[in-house]
């Protein structure tokens, strides 16, 4: 009688307290999200680093719902805090006509984590050059592994027809979804008559995060946000993008002036003048430059400050996606480091990074085709914070910027001995004095810029001017 | 000693003292049975857990936001996840509904009204018949199942990253099954499809011959026509035709018949009330059309031989 009672009692319990234990958790911090990108292709122009202007294709937009920032063909910042609007199919709209004529170069970086759904909405403004060539454009998803009716090649898929155009299905909205299966660095890029629209400036960063990355926790971070994550094995506190392209204006000003046939330019002729990494070359790329705002560029083009800075203290590794986007092989070379190279093309290298096996592959100088990608991992901790310089008539230094400069300069003073107060030396004498200033944005007192650089020298130039082109330096923090 | 009498009459009272007791306890039971029944009685037509919800999102919409009756079994309704997106001033809104289980698989039906749906196609996805029409589904080998379909002029995109959770059929059955978010509401985007048979026309009228030997019956006309349209008579018998008009029939009110004889004969109403006989018998077998004064109404008369 009380074991029926009990059991009687147990039952109950259990059926109750059933309904209780079944309610919904909380949203993990890993839940699936869909992420939807608003893009336009169309035409616009930029300056290069030497001031010339430059007619280029590229997409612009970017996340929606989230404020969209773009540097307009005159170089002014234009801010949506709207977001861009979604395409509607038919002719431009008001909403998004602002955008038409103002591409970006590089096109906005897309980023997701494994396991999210991305929507890619494709629609083409057209060319707002009139002797241009209106032709359709779609977007390559270079690396995701779709299958082809969503790959973005025109002739084995679907094109966006220029909104502009008197043609059937002119403004037609092209929407990609997705998921991302791979953590790692993809790119993105225009597939119709690949040889001039991709080096018209078609092409835009594609990263996917794993799901428990501190840079994909929610989507003000991403790329070049100051957070980490793993990636193949490794930790990293903070990732950066390097997107190499080149410019050969002689592609450029055959489609402004809409050369068709024999008249236009022949891309076998391609042979660069300038050279890029994520739309920049030095100096902009290290933030300085006559007439260039580097605020107003950073927030137009989120994602891709190419100077990569870490901290010897906090023993930071950095993670440095190296994308190559140009019709040149380069040779890309880093003083001061070794970094690990963790794997290419979204896939781990073994023995790569690998810990309990020896030091893994490290290279500083990494040849990377068109098309590749490359995971570099640096590590800070292997480098010091702090050049020592000698003492004496042999080493000057510029008083003003704290920098060196060439001992043959006899107007600038001589680098003190270092038992004299107020010096203080690790080593031997250091340079005192903020250097670099404020101007590159690196107020901490440092002397350690190491160039990472395009080895093909001439590279390193714009249109013959050194230094320029793919050049960018690596500096330790404290 | 308590008489025989005494102790009959003690156990009546006792057998009455438990009758009562027993009513009483009937009557407690049959109040707190009654009483637990109605407090658990739920209305008949329950509403969706997320009706109020998605009914307050929906009124800063200009469209009606749709919910499926059907979703996969694990799936909370009551914590769907609501966002919309404003696409721009002149961009189409976007509703997104984000069904989630407990582990985080999701399903997403997001919703818009296209200015121009032919002119935004999903890449990769093929053509798949519904309920509503021609949808169009996207399966990928690992990743993303999702089905566009138009209900009415609403564009919905059911999707999921993950094709366990959400089958070929299952994603179907969920598009089927769309519908208004609340029974206060019409479902306003049902359009049935038209069906379009061939009606084989009525036969020929026929008179009966009544006693007197005559082919007697009533030719009507009204603003759709004669009625009866056509008629069949027999070759040699009488015909009794009594012409009425129905409703405004304008030069309707005059029967012309060319048949009886030589030549045709025509009688005219006078009022709508009017009523007006034909008497002929027909000689000559055939097709004979009558007509009214202007022959727009027309009506076909058979004699049979």
């Amino acid at each position: 009688m009380h074991k029926l009672l009990l059991g009687v009692l147990l039952l109950s319990a259990m059926v109750l307290a059933a309904p209780v234990a079944s309610s919904l958790d909380a949203e993990p911090a890993s839940a699936q999200a869909t992420i939807t990108y608003n893009l336009y292709a169309t035409d616009g122009y930029v300056k290069l680093a030497d001031g010339t202007p430059l007619y280029t294709y590229g997409f612009v937009g970017g996340e929606q719902g989230r404020p969209l920032s773009y540097m307009n063909r005159l170089g002014a910042v234009v801010n949506d805090p709207g977001g861009p609007p979604a395409p509607t199919g038919g002719p431009i709209t008001a909403a998004e006509a602002p955008l038409a004529g103002n591409a970006q170069l590089p096109g906005p970086v897309m980023w997701a984590k494994v396991g999210d759904t991305v929507t890619i909405n494709l629609k083409n403004l057209g060319t707002t050059v009139k002797k241009a060539p209106n032709d359709p454009h779609t977007i390559h998803l270079h690396g995701i592994d779709v299958d082809a009716a969503n790959d973005g090649v025109p002739e084995t898929s679907v094109a966006a027809v220029p909104a502009n155009a008197v043609a059937p299905g002119a403004g037609n909205v092209v929407v990609y979804m997705f998921t991302p299966t791979v953590a790692g660095t993809y790119m993105y890029h225009c597939h119709q008559e690949a040889d001039i629209h991709v080096q018209m400036g078609m092409y835009g960063a594609l990263v996917v995060y794993n799901p428990g990355d501190a840079a994909a926790v929610d989507r003000t971070r991403g790329p070049n946000s100051g957070f980490g994550g793993t990636l193949m094995g490794a930790t990293y506190a903070k990732d950066e993008i390097m997107l190499l392209t080149e410019i050969d204006v002689r592609q450029h000003r055959s489609e402004e002036a809409g050369a068709a046939g024999g008249a236009a330019f022949n891309p076998v002729n391609y042979q660069p003048q300038y050279w890029m990494i994520n739309g920049l070359s030095f100096p902009n790329t290290i933030h300085a430059g006559v007439g260039f705002v580097w605020a107003d560029w950073l927030a137009t083009h989120k994602g891709y400050d190419p100077l990569i800075t870490g901290s010897v203290g906090a023993k930071d590794k950095v993670l440095v996606r190296l994308i190559n986007l140009g019709f040149e092989t380069q040779p890309m070379h880093v003083h001061g480091f070794h970094p690990k190279v963790l794997g290419s093309d979204q896939r781990a290298w073994t023995w790569g990074y690998s810990p309990t096996l020896g030091q893994g592959l490290e290279k500083n100088t990494i040849t990377i085709g068109s098309g590749e990608t490359y995971e570099l991992l640096f590590d800070f901790a292997s480098q010091a914070q702090k050049s020592t310089y000698q003492t004496g008539t042999q080493t000057r230094y510029n008083a003003t910027t704290g920098l060196p400069s060439s001992n043959t300069t006899t107007t600038d003073p001589v680098i003190p001995d270092p038992f004299t107060p107020p010096n203080t030396y690790i080593g031997g004498p250091t340079v005192a004095g903020l250097v670099g200033g404020t101007a590159l944005g690196i107020p901490f007192q440092t002397s350690q810029f190491f160039p990472f650089h395009n080895h093909d020298d001439y590279k390193a130039t714009n249109n013959g001017v050194y230094p320029g082109g793919q050049f960018t330096f690596v500096v330790p923090l404290p | 000693m308590t008489s025989p009498r005494s102790r009959r009459q003690g156990q009546k009272k006792l057998s009455r003292k438990m009758i009562a007791l027993g009513v009483v306890a009937i009557v407690i039971t049959l109040a707190v049975v009654v009483g637990w029944r109605l407090a658990e009685d739920e209305p008949a037509l329950a509403e969706a857990p997320e009706a109020d919800a998605v009914l307050e999102v929906q009124q800063h919409l200009p469209f009606q936001i749709l919910i499926p009756l059907y979703l996969p079994k694990g799936f909370d309704r009551a914590s769907v996840n609501i966002t919309v997106d404003q696409g721009g001033p002149n961009g189409e809104p976007v509703v997104e509904l984000a069904y989630r289980m407990r582990r985080g698989q999701t399903i997403n039906i997001r919703q818009w009204v296209p200015l121009n749906p032919d002119l935004e196609t999903l890449a990769g996805s093929k053509p798949i018949e519904t309920k509503w029409g021609k949808g169009w589904l996207l399966t990928q080998a690992r990743g993303v199942i999702a089905l566009w379909v138009d209900i009415g002029p609403l564009r919905a995109s059911i999707y999921s990253h993950d094709q366990d959770v959400l089958t070929r059929e299952k994603i179907l059955q969920i598009a089927e099954t769309m519908g208004p978010a609340s029974r206060r509401q019409v479902f306003t985007f049902e359009v049935p499809k038209p069906e379009i048979r061939e009606i084989p026309p009525p036969p020929p009228f026929e008179p009966e011959i009544n006693e007197d030997g005559v082919q007697e019956f009533t030719l009507t006309i009204t603003p759709g026509g004669y009625s009866p349209m056509r008629i069949n008579v027999k070759k040699g018998i009488p015909v009794k035709l009594h012409f009425r008009a129905l409703g405004e029939v304008g030069c309707g009110n005059t029967l012309i018949l060319p048949i009886g004889g030589a030549s045709a004969q025509s009688v005219t109403l006078e009022s709508e009330q009017d009523e007006k006989i034909v008497e002929f018998t027909p000689q000559q077998a055939g097709a004979f059309t009558f007509f009214c004064g202007h022959y727009m109404y027309r009506g076909i008369l058979t004699v049979v031989e």
